[in-house]
């Protein structure tokens, strides 16, 4: 049960977006991946996903390399983007076959967990960027994937809703232990939910750093700790600011 | 100083404006429908004092008398059933060839490139310059005015429905993909869904044009239909004839219109647009 990326590179017409990254994960973690925008974040996320296939290198589920789309991952983009012609309830349960009612049933738990109990019938276009946000975590969930790419979900929200559904993706992590790989430019975000992080810089990106972050949860927001984390890391990424 | 009364005085406007707005609630219809009343009226009344002249533009209640007319002896419900069967027939046929060609183009690179070009270059061709080739080969029953209009109809349709395919959102597309869809799944639940809209506004713009080509279609060489009783009309020297056609075809071309707009409403209430109130 892990996720293994092997020696991945990707290069869009001659220019080269990320060079040999390697890492691997293991069960039940929450493996950050951080970096400035533009260093092939996304990229390396749509690789792992299968969404994207004209990469080098090998990305290894349970132990099989796999380069297509799989039942066995779930992917939560930025943007929601759900079905603006289905309902909320047909948005979750769109990854779904089967009987309809079972689809129903089934999607109908998943909104429950999000907190969307009683928004079923509404269309997208009803909703606010958070709940729609939270469907599309519904969506991802529904189909019960081990592992769960996110490329920045949370970034196009506010400052409120983001910290709720950061929670949120924390209590599901408890009550289902799904492996998250979580790709974020936000170093807070990363800190606060992340077992590990992976980052990456420069461009092409290639990784400058695996950190492991030791800290017990519940992690406060506001930790010591987790600023001397913070610290480390922008200056890692050059981001701040010498003091003399 | 200044600043204060100039704070002081905005409450104040406000104040003064809200009263005033109440009283202009008027329902949009009842001003929209006050300039054609009054129209009606002016031309009513030139028409009785004989300062216009009767023989070429009648008084609005002459024509409405030439359609009841009509209506009494029966004679107005073939015109107007061959008129809509023509219309109906030949927008089936040109919609339909419109979705499975555009659907085509929209879906396979290959497939624009090989019909596009030959199909822009129909484009440019004036449809009315199609009429004395079509009476050649069909002659001047139905089939010639048929075709005309579904040639009329495609057009508009196979535009929206390329274009409708063309712009589905490409991030919808990879959530399909996300879950393992079918090229076929993909078109069924995604593309297909989401070029609709698209779909219905070429349908819409193809009636329109349909009823342009109807007209043209009846006024070549037809013994019934309404573009028929406009012909009837300029040999007849009966003006009252030719305006009660043309308020026909208004009414009949809204009524449709209107109908399409329905179905566009009921089928894509989903939708977030600056329209719907
Ligand atoms: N489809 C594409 N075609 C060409 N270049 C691309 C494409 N997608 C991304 N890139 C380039 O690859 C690099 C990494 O992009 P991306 O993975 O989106 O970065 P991030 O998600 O970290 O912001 C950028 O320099 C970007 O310009
Ligand atoms: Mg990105």
């Amino acid at each position: 049960m892990s996720l293994k990326v092997r020696n991945v590179s990707k290069e869009f017409e001659n220019r080269k977006a990320i060079e040999n990254i390697s890492f691997s994960t293991e069960r039940g973690e929450i493996i950050g991946i951080l970096g400035t925008s533009g260093c092939g974040k996304s990229t390396l996320l749509r690789a792992v996903s299968g969404l994207d296939t004209s990469y080098s290198g090998d990305v290894l589920l349970d132990g099989q390399v796999c380069r297509h789309v799989d039942e066995r991952l779930g992917f939560i983009f930025q943007q929601p983007r759900l079905m603006p012609w289905l309902s909320v309830i047909e948005n979750v349960s769109f990854g779904l076959s089967g009987r309809k009612d079972e689809k129903q049933k089934n999607a109908a738990r998943y909104l429950d967990l999000v907190g969307l109990k009683g928004n079923e019938s509404d269309y997208p276009k009803q909703l606010s960027g958070g709940m729609a946000q939270r469907v599309a975590i519904a969506r991802a969930l529904v189909t019960s994937p081990e592992y769960l790419l996110l490329d920045e979900p949370f970034s196009a929200l506010d400052a409120f809703t983001k910290m709720k559904l950061q929670d949120l993706l924390l209590e599901i992590w408890e009550a289902y232990q799904t492996t998250i790989l979580l790709v974020t430019h936000d170093v807070e975000e990363a800190l606060y939910l992340c077992d590990r992080l992976i980052i990456l810089k420069g461009q092409p990106g290639t990784i400058d750093e695996e950190l492991l972050i030791d800290e017990p949860r519940p992690r406060s927001r506001g930790s010591a700790k987790l600023a001397a984390y913070k610290e480390h890391i922008l200056n890692r990424l050059e981001l701040t600011t010498p003091v003399n | 100083m200044a600043r204060q009364g100039h704070s002081e005085a905005l409450p104040l406007r406000s104040l003064e404006k809200a009263p005033n707005k109440k009283k202009l609630t008027v329902h949009p219809a009842i001003i929209g429908s006050i300039l054609p009343i009054l129209l009606l009226l002016i031309w009513e009344a030139l028409s009785r004092l004989a300062i216009l002249p009767t023989y070429l533009l009648p008084a609005p209640t002459v024509i409405v008398n030439t359609i009841i007319e009509l209506g009494a002896d029966g004679s107005l419900w073939g015109h107007i059933g061959i008129t809509l069967y023509r219309i109906f027939i030949g927008f089936l046929l040109g919609a339909f060839a419109a979705l499975i060609l555009g659907s085509f183009v929209g879906f396979y690179r290959k497939a624009e490139q090989l019909f596009d070009p030959i199909i822009q270059a129909f484009r440019s061709i004036p449809s009315l310059a199609w009429v004395p080739l079509f009476i050649l080969w069909m002659g001047i029953a139905e089939a010639s005015k048929v075709t005309l209009i579904a040639v009329g109809v495609f057009f508009p349709v196979y535009l929206n429905v390329v274009s409708g395919i063309l712009s589905v959102d490409r991030q919808l597309i990879e959530v399909g993909k996300m879950y393992g869809l079918s090229s076929f799944q993909l078109v069924k639940r995604i593309i297909l869904p989401a070029s609709l809209p698209s779909f219905l506004v070429g349908l819409r713009s193809g009636l329109g044009l349909g009823w342009m080509f109807v007209v043209a279609a009846e006024l070549m060489g037809a013994s019934q239909g309404l573009g028929y009783l406009l012909v009837l009309g300029q040999n007849t020297y009966s003006p009252e004839l030719i305006i009660a056609s043309i308020v026909l075809f208004a009414v009949l071309g809204k009524a449709t219109d209107a109908l399409l707009k329905k179905i566009e409403n009921r089928s894509l209430h989903w939708q977030d647009r600056m329209e719907q109130r």
